[in-house]
């Protein structure tokens, strides 16, 4: 039986770790707003992950006790590619050009990465504050005795 | 009907815990005061007769061999002391690159000094409870 002080931080927890991959896409989908190529040769696609939600049952259960390991989560489940096409640029010089001379640049808008970029990192200190109001009830309940 | 509605709600996800139901904690009174009063060789019929002081059944050995305080306290440090080698662990991945999650680093780390703070708090308080009967008037 463990202690379980600071309510609610597992399913906090999962929330961040999945908010830094969601951050983490969108860094690589704004480093990639120009790759014409990928490793396989196609034009770079704008991605996005999808979250799911998941439930943490417990392994063993206490009697009498509300089982901490009971939590319900968050995690990404998929990183998928978003399919819109890219708009078609004329670079007959561009070694990525096709026989028209046209290039095809990648679906990356990065006016919207950025509004995706403040949405996670305000989900992510929406999470932070509620580790920290956690944390705090957990200390305000100890000063009761002083 | 989409997905999402086929999903089990959180209620009856809880509900399936027999420990968190509405009541639960009744009906769980109930169960125990039920299976005493038949340790006891009592009916649950006797219930309404005038019974006599309940009288402690334990003898002197069993209350000395009885898990005490002391045994309690150092299973809730031993709690403590693995919530900071949990802690500590976390920090090392960390540091040496086996980790990239700050926040858990982070979590673990509160979660550790909170606890280390109430093992403090329930110190101060037996220390001064000792004081207390140490000024006792003899």
């Amino acid at each position: 039986m463990t202690m379980n002080l600071i309510p609610g931080v597992e399913s906090t927890g999962s929330a961040l770790s999945a908010e830094k991959i969601r951050l983490e896409i969108i860094a690589q989908n704004i480093a990639n707003s120009n790759t014409t190529q990928d490793a396989d040769g196609n034009v770079y696609k704008r991605k996005e992950v999808a979250f799911e939600e998941f439930v943490k049952t417990p392994e063993r259960r206490v009697p009498g006790y509300v089982d901490e390991n009971l939590y319900q989560g968050v995690r990404v489940t998929d990183v998928f590619d978003d399919q819109t096409p890219g708009r078609m640029i004329y670079n007959p010089g561009h070694p990525h050009a096709n026989e028209d001379g046209m290039v095809e640049m990648p679906n990356v808008d990065v006016s919207r990465e950025m509004v995706d970029l403040i949405s996670a990192s305000r989900a992510y200190e929406a999470n932070l504050t509620v580790v920290k109001t956690s944390r705090r009830m957990a200390q305000q309940a100890m000063s009761i005795g002083k | 009907m989409n997905e999402i509605s086929s999903l089990p709600s959180l209620n009856e996800l809880l509900g399936q815990n027999p420990n968190l139901r509405p009541n639960a904690q009744a009906s769980n009174f109930a169960r125990n005061f039920e299976s005493q009063l038949g340790a006891n060789g009592q009916s649950s019929e006797n219930i309404n007769a005038i019974s006599p002081v309940a009288i402690d059944k334990t003898t002197p050995t069993d209350r000395v061999n009885a898990p005490g305080f002391a045994n309690m306290f150092e299973n809730f440090i031993k709690g403590v002391d693995a919530k900071k080698k949990i802690s500590k662990t976390a920090t090392q991945d960390l540091i040496l690159g086996r980790s990239d999650n700050i926040h858990e680093a982070m979590v673990k780390s509160q979660e550790a000094g909170v606890a280390f703070n109430l093992m403090i708090e329930v110190r101060n308080k037996l220390v001064d409870s000792y004081k207390e009967i140490m000024r006792m008037q003899v």
